[in-house]
């Protein structure tokens, strides 16, 4: 969905935090097939909703719910902006074509595991919809699979760049020295006493969790 | 018809090869110091090869898991001189848990037991134990010349204190950044001061080993032909005497200054004294008061650390002003873009440049102005045309400034730039273009890190890196690309990459086995945040002979544990590891 967003206001878009929209999407999606009674798919649904839907719920929990084996390169042609056109017209088709049927094939990628239905009713894959959704809320692979579609994610927050051990120590005895009030003699045995104000070389907390946040606004 | 000219070409080759006396071609190959140039030579054929063998003097394994102390025997009985690595570089930032591997005891045992004429050992990012270091000194005391020790840990003072008390011919030790036990016990520098007459080199810079000012003027007083000594901390109106007393020395190192705001009058350092043969000069946690210490000799350094100082931008900007003869300056960022326009009016010879990330946290207290941007970038590209190492942590970032870079610093041989994640916006992303010229103009590049942002470099620019850096050995990869696509792409390039690193990529386990299996050099694979599958079982496509694949778990008590796996992977003749701690899981089937 990240990347079909993309396609219709490009750049900005972008920026928006990922988490969520997908549980908000898929929610969508099920309102959609209940007022519409799986029939006859809008091309509106073809460009919003769909990919959402079919390429989407893939990523959540590494769970790929895809309506057709075509989905799968959905992923890379959403990455060209040009290919867009090309995109949704195969969609549409494939869309009307589905719901005359009621049944499609159905390949499910879950815990490492491929599971493929040559001809899946419709109904059942809205209850698989709807699992999909109640599971993949805030789940960080559901972020990361985002990512991989083009779009930076908040996930990214979670590896903030790491300070190189010996500047860290520096940073920390510099800090310790500018704030605290701790005497220092200076005398000829200042040499023990700056040791005595080292960190000591194991820090007990991770060091990187200390970085801002600001990386998710890129 | 072809097959013929072929045929006559090998014939000629061997005609050559057996035409030159072994002597001469022993002779011959002495003069050949690089180890590209020796890979080169011992592929020729296999008399060659065993004549290079015989005669190389220096070797370094890159990744001692690549191969065994007996193959290495067996090739090269001759040694003289051996460095060893072990742990991934991310040791160095913490990101490696201390029973990864990379213990020495194997190669100490075997170069203690057969390398007859080795004199010269450089382990880093190793593991070696105080029984490794008594083993070491057991066997080689009478001939070993130089130790370093960079970035181990392991052992304690007592076996420096040994290795000081045996090692009588020693001319270079070596500790920096090791972490040392016992390090309040200074024992160690009173054996090396009353023992040794010989050394030249004493670097125990950035560990927390005690040396007394008592001491360290004695060892200065007996060696005098001391060049380098870079110590730990150690008051410096207490080394008065030392320098008055080291009249050979080049290089200095460490020391410490009152800390700031104290009730203690302020000593005046004005007229402090250092010997005028001193031209590289780094000095612990000086700050604005004490920085008039440098004045006079500033005019003839060479060489400058401050990356471990107190000083406010303005305080960079009056030391620089003053060091036109500069060829390698560190900092950290606190020196900011308008110390680094002062950079590049004054230094015009500097070859080396280091600016380090300071403190960039929020509420740090570094100087306001103490950011760099594009403006110091393009400053520095067009006023230092020598430099060939240049690393920078940017806060801001143009096109322009990577073009610069490409378009005036065409010497550079390593460029490693980091963009910090501080600023909530970047005047300019994505870099694709300014990476394609950088690229494109830095020719004779042959390592090269890009660490920035997402968005901050497309697949589109991933394919340029893969295009236009055609001698680049090793390369170091953050938070870039979009998709698999983007890795890639790069692969369809970099015919010289052996060295690959990648942190917060998030490319699919199969497109980076797909990557692993294309880029033709490829000999080291470091990968931290991507998108693992369920089982890592999609690594299972770069299974090949000798290709060692590790999967390193993280702490189960860490948080965001799926960010934190790495993948390590690199070609080894030693076969499966044998001591690999719980958190690393060999990936590969056993060749």
């Amino acid at each position: 969905m990240a990347a079909d967003e993309q396609h219709q206001q490009p750049a900005s878009a972008a920026k928006a935090a990922a988490t969520g929209r997908f549980a908000v999407t898929c929610g969508l999606l099920r309102q959609y097939m209940r007022e519409q009674g799986g029939r006859c798919l809008a091309p509106a649904v073809a460009m919003g909703l769909m990919p959402a839907g079919g390429t989407d719920a893939a990523a959540a929990a590494d769970l790929q719910a895809a309506a057709a084996p075509e989905a799968e390169t959905t992923a890379v042609l959403e990455l060209f902006p040009q290919q867009a056109g090309t995109l949704k017209d195969e969609q549409q088709i494939r869309k009307r074509k589905e719901p005359a049927a009621e049944r499609a094939p159905l390949t499910i990628f879950y815990g490492g595991k491929m599971v493929v239905f040559d001809d899946f009713p419709a109904e059942k894959a809205d209850e698989i919809m709807q699992l999909v959704a109640g599971s993949g809320t805030g789940n960080t692979t559901a972020a990361q699979q985002n990512n991989a579609l083009g779009q930076p994610t908040a996930g990214l927050t979670d590896m903030p760049l790491a300070r190189k051990v010996s500047l860290r120590r520096f940073l920390e005895k510099r800090k310790n020295r500018l704030t605290a009030a701790d005497p220092y003699p200076a005398s000829t045995a200042a040499s023990e006493s700056t040791t005595s104000t080292k960190p000591a070389v194991k820090q007990e907390a991770a060091p990187w969790l200390g970085v801002n946040s600001a990386l998710s606004l890129s | 018809m072809g097959g013929e000219i072929e045929g006559g070409e090998r014939r000629l080759g061997r005609v050559l090869s057996f035409g030159i006396p072994d002597t001469a071609l022993g002779l011959v190959m002495g003069y050949v110091e690089d180890p590209w140039d020796r890979d080169a030579i011992s592929l020729v054929c296999r008399h060659w090869c065993r004549i290079d063998a015989l005669s190389r003097k220096h070797v370094t394994v890159a990744m001692s898991y690549s191969t065994t102390p007996e193959r290495l025997f067996r090739r090269f009985p001759c040694l003289e001189s051996l460095k060893l690595k072990a742990k991934p570089r991310a040791a160095m930032f913490n990101l490696i848990s201390d029973d990864w591997g990379g213990s020495a005891s194997p190669w100490i045992r075997q170069l203690s037991a057969t390398f007859h004429f080795l004199k010269k050992l450089h382990l880093r990012r190793m593991i070696v134990s105080d029984d490794d270091i008594a083993v070491l000194v057991r066997a080689k005391a009478h001939m070993l010349v130089s130790l370093k020790l960079d970035r181990c840990s392991g052992f304690s003072t007592p076996s420096i204190a040994l290795v000081a008390r045996s090692c009588r011919k020693l001319e270079t030790l070596f500790l920096e950044e090791s972490a040392i036990a016992e390090e309040e016990n200074d024992e160690w520098i009173r054996e090396l001061a009353t023992h040794n007459t010989v050394l030249e080199m004493l670097n125990f810079y950035l560990t927390d080993l005690r040396a007394s000012p008592e001491y360290l003027t004695l060892l200065v007083r007996n060696c005098q032909r001391l060049k380098t000594l870079k110590i730990s901390e150690c008051f410096m109106p207490d080394l008065v005497s030392l320098f008055r007393s080291a009249q050979a020395l080049q290089e200095f190192a460490g020391g410490a200054f009152e800390e700031q705001d104290q009730p203690v009058a302020i000593r005046n350092y004005e007229n402090y004294y250092f010997p005028p043969s001193l031209h590289r000069l780094g000095l612990l946690y000086m700050g604005t008061n004490e920085m008039q210490i440098l004045f006079p000799y500033a005019a003839a350094l060479k060489k400058l650390d401050l990356q471990f100082t107190f000083l406010s931008t303005e305080d960079h900007c009056q030391i620089v002003q003053r060091c036109p003869n500069l060829e390698t300056l560190e900092v950290r960022d606190v020196i900011g873009d308008r110390g680094l326009q002062v950079v590049a009016q004054t230094c015009k010879k500097l070859q080396r440049l280091r600016v380090e990330r300071g403190d960039d946290d929020q509420g740090g207290l570094e100087d306001e102005q103490g950011r760099i941007s594009h403006v110091g970038m393009m400053a520095v590209a067009q006023g230092c045309p020598e430099l060939t190492y240049w690393a920078i942590h940017v806060s801001d970032i143009t096109n322009a400034a990577l073009e610069a870079v490409g378009t005036f610093s065409r010497n550079l041989n390593d460029f490693r730039l980091v963009l910090l994640d501080r600023e909530a916006n970047i005047t300019e992303l994505p870099l694709d273009n300014g990476v394609r010229a950088l690229l494109r103009g830095c020719t004779k590049l042959r390592r090269f890190a890009f660490y920035v942002r997402p968005g901050a470099l497309s697949d589109v620019g991933l394919g340029y890196v893969g295009e236009f850096s055609k001698s680049v050995r090793y390369m170091l990869l953050g938070n870039v690309g979009e998709s698999d696509n983007g890795i890639l792409q790069l692969s369809r390039g970099c015919p010289s990459l052996q060295k690959l690193e990648l942190r917060g990529c998030f490319f699919s386990e199969h497109a980076l086995a797909m990557a692993a299996l294309q880029l033709k050099s490829l000999r080291y694979l470091w990968v931290q945040g991507y998108r693992a599958s369920a089982t890592g079982s999609d690594l299972m496509a770069m299974v090949r002979p000798f290709w060692n694949i590790e999967f390193i778990a993280p702490e189960e008590d860490e948080p965001c544990p799926e960010l934190k796996k790495q993948i390590l992977a690199y070609y080894s003749l030693a076969g499966r590891r044998t001591d690999c701690p719980p958190s690393v899981t060999p990936l590969y089937p056993a060749f």
